[in-house]
């Protein structure tokens, strides 16, 4: 019989008492830790047994007491603790989790549709310390929002708050300032670079520079500012007024360009090795649980395929995602004289279709030094083309 | 010729008083009719016409069904009597 359920302490007393024994052993009522002391009998029983003890004792005439708590509350406790074992460690263990998660970050709200926002506020975020799994107390809020607003463009305003588990942050995009439309305003055709007039079609304003004279890199080439002297009706006065107009025009003129590119005999490049490792993560909100014991080192390139879990179509914050990992090294590629030479022509064609194919191309002169490091080409074109661009008259508020 | 016939009957029907020791702490008694004594440093049980003093200190009893008793504690020594008759308290 185990003492520690539901038992019940009989202290008896009285001549007869030995008899209750005897009845007890008649009809097998289990009892434990008789003993006879003082002339006083103590035995621990279940408490299902209780009536029959207390008529035995009725009848043979003892006085009985009953201590319901034979057995002290703190030993129960502790044998309910001992028999539910996985019980009370599973509950403790959930309070421990609880109060730990419940002061830490498990998840990262931002309130922005803008990707590039997002990453640059979970950057800074990152870079002063904070993370999911940070712990909250460790931050100070205020002092976050600030860097916020003043290392992420994009944001005018940028307020944190917790929210449980969660950090939230509020932000304020930009309003983009209004692009203003010039069309209607006066403007000067300005000279692009150093060159040298050859051609002039003026639609509208003053040609400021004669053919074949040669400008500096901002010099009017069509003026939209004329002045003229006004005589007035009453007297014979002239005054000088300015009128404004909007240049416009085309001025074509030569001019050089330079251009410089180096290339190095040895280059290093990412090889992949073919050694390739599959591995899941459980994500728990935004906290990613590795569900794996080895460590991941040298360089690689990943893959990851998030699987979140649905029940009746809504997403639930928990997901397993399985990320694999392809391994590279940084290898040295070595040119040779003929590959070098190949990458310098298809740079050129490359460097005359992405920027020159507006211009004529009236002289080339290419000079390739080389070094023990790589190969230098210096690129020198005497190029034709539009060298005029239209430039604003600012007016001073008179 | 009498009593050795008795003692059969009594081998066949398990009517006799097992008496199980284990080291000194632990002793069973099983067809256990009374307990007559039971305090902390004696405890007289009868058992199918025996009567069994068991001697020790810290001595407690336990009482089971199909008159089982243990007597736990610290056993020093155990005696037997014969009992003509089993009577009570």
């Amino acid at each position: 019989m185990k003492r520690q359920r539901d038992n019940c302490r009989f202290t008896v007393s009285g001549a007869k008492r030995y008899k209750l024994l005897d009845l007890m052993i008649d009809r097998g009522i289990e009892c434990d830790g008789i003993i006879d002391t003082d002339e006083q009998l103590c035995l621990y029983t279940h408490r299902k047994n209780k009536p029959y003890i207390i008529s035995a004792c009725s009848k043979y005439g003892c006085e009985y007491a009953i201590d319901e708590d034979g057995v002290t509350k703190a030993r129960r406790y502790i044998a309910f603790a001992l028999l539910h074992s996985g019980l009370v460690l599973g509950i403790a263990l959930s309070l421990i989790l609880c109060s730990v998660f419940s002061s830490m970050i498990l998840r990262i709200k931002i309130d922005n549709a803008d990707e590039q926002i997002k990453a640059d506020i979970l950057s800074v975020l990152d870079t002063n310390g904070l993370h999911i799994g940070s712990f909250k107390s460790d931050f100070d809020f205020v002092k976050l929002e600030r860097e916020l607003n003043g290392k992420v463009p994009g944001i005018s305003w940028a307020g944190i708050s917790v929210q449980g588990s969660t950090l939230v942050v509020d932000t304020i995009d930009n309003i983009p300032k209004p692009r203003s439309d010039n069309s209607r305003l006066p403007c000067n055709v300005v000279a692009l670079c150093d060159c040298t007039v050859e051609k002039a079609q003026v639609f509208c304003g003053d040609l400021n520079v004669t053919i074949g004279s040669g400008v500096r890199a901002g010099d009017i080439l069509i003026s939209g500012e004329r002045k003229k002297l006004i005589k007035a009706d009453k007297d014979d006065k002239e005054t000088e007024v300015t009128q404004y107009m909007r240049a416009s025009g085309h001025v074509y003129g030569e001019f050089e360009k330079q251009a410089e590119f180096f290339f190095p005999y040895e280059e290093a490049v990412n090889t992949p090795t073919g050694k390739t490792m599959t591995v899941s993560y459980l994500n728990i909100f935004d906290a990613d649980i590795p569900l794996f014991f080895k460590d991941i080192e040298g360089n690689y390139i990943y893959k990851a395929i998030r699987e979140p879990l649905e029940v009746f179509g809504c997403e639930l914050p928990v997901a397993i995602t399985e990320v694999e990992y392809s391994e590279y090294v940084e290898a040295i590629n070595t040119y040779t004289d003929e590959e070098i030479n190949k990458k310098i022509e298809k740079s050129i064609q490359n460097y005359e279709a992405s920027f020159l194919s507006t211009y004529e191309i009236r002289d080339k002169q290419q000079d390739i030094s080389k070094t023990d490091k790589g190969v230098t080409l210096k690129l020198k074109y005497t190029l034709y083309g539009e060298i005029g661009e239209q430039a604003d008259i600012y007016l001073n508020k008179e | 010729m009498k009593e050795t016939v008795r003692q059969s009957l009594r081998d066949l029907a398990f009517v006799n008083a097992f008496i199980s020791i284990v080291d000194d702490k632990c002793a069973v008694i099983e067809n256990v009719s009374n307990i007559a004594e039971c305090n902390d440093i004696n405890a007289v049980i009868e058992a199918s016409g025996y009567r069994v003093s068991i001697w020790g200190n810290g001595l407690s009893i336990s009482s089971y069904e199909n008159r089982i008793v243990e007597v736990k504690g610290c056993i020093s020594s155990i005696e037997l009597e014969r009992i003509k008759h089993i009577a009570g308290k």
